[in-house]
């Protein structure tokens, strides 16, 4: 499994980076899971301006089905911001999960 | 004997000497104890290590040579991301066509993940600017 860590915020070019990546690996099939932690929560939601470099992030759900989006819930609540702002289906963990996560995967990476 | 397999992937741009010089030591020692280096990925902004038209301060070490060199000595793939390669300015055909550095290919994310899964290990260097 390949676990992609997103923890800068959405102005930052490697969230689209890791964003085109995630889909890269899912279109091939690989076993994925994403963890948004810390500012990086934000790129999860709606833009505010017309410009959207993760318009992308639509397609996790749409096209691939991919379920396997988890927030870290002391981010959430460091934003105030809840499960259902975002606008991909997400599932909340805390850090102990995440790090059964990263256990789990083969390969970690960070964006 | 091949030990384990390994992917290194570089996001730092080529101003960022400390990580720059980090990732390549790490590729010559993973090599000197016998590992596999499948490939060394430039993705953000280390395709820019990629350009020909590259030129560092002077008296700074010219990296691009020396993964260029490293990558001749051991006949490991040095490849650059050309989706993002081109949103850095970068070319991915050798001149005249293009400003592909001699030593480095174009490459798609998709190559990169195929290398990646069938790999042991990866290793990962975004840089100091990496906040």
């Amino acid at each position: 499994m390949l676990m992609f860590h997103f923890t800068k915020p959405a102005s930052h070019a490697s969230a689209r980076q890791g964003l085109d990546m995630l889909l890269m690996a899912l279109s091939l099939d690989q076993p994925c899971c994403a963890v948004y932690s810390g500012k990086a929560i934000l790129q999860l939601l709606e833009p505010k301006g017309s410009f959207d470099p993760l318009k992308k992030l639509g397609l996790l759900d749409a096209v691939f089905d991919f379920a396997e989006i988890y927030v870290d819930s002391a981010s959430l609540a460091e934003n105030h911001l809840l499960a259902s702002s975002f606008r991909v289906p997400v599932k909340v963990i805390d850090s102990l999960k995440i790090e059964q996560l990263n256990q789990q995967a083969k390969h970690k990476l960070q964006f | 004997m091949v030990n384990s397999s390994y992917v290194i992937m570089l996001q730092a741009a080529p101003d960022d000497y400390l990580a720059g010089q980090q990732a390549l030591q790490c590729a010559q020692d993973l090599v000197t104890k016998g590992n596999q280096l499948k490939q060394v990925f430039f993705y953000g902004p280390a395709v820019i290590y990629a350009n020909q038209f590259l030129q560092g301060p002077s008296g700074a070490p010219n990296l691009q040579e020396q993964w260029r060199k490293f990558s001749t000595e051991n006949n490991i793939p040095l490849v650059v991301c050309a989706t993002v390669g081109s949103q850095y300015g970068l070319e991915a055909l050798p001149p005249p066509a293009g400003n592909l550095a001699e030593g480095f290919v174009a490459g798609g994310l998709a190559e990169f993940i195929e290398t990646l899964a069938k790999a042991e290990h990866f290793l990962q260097f975004q840089g100091s600017g990496s906040c």
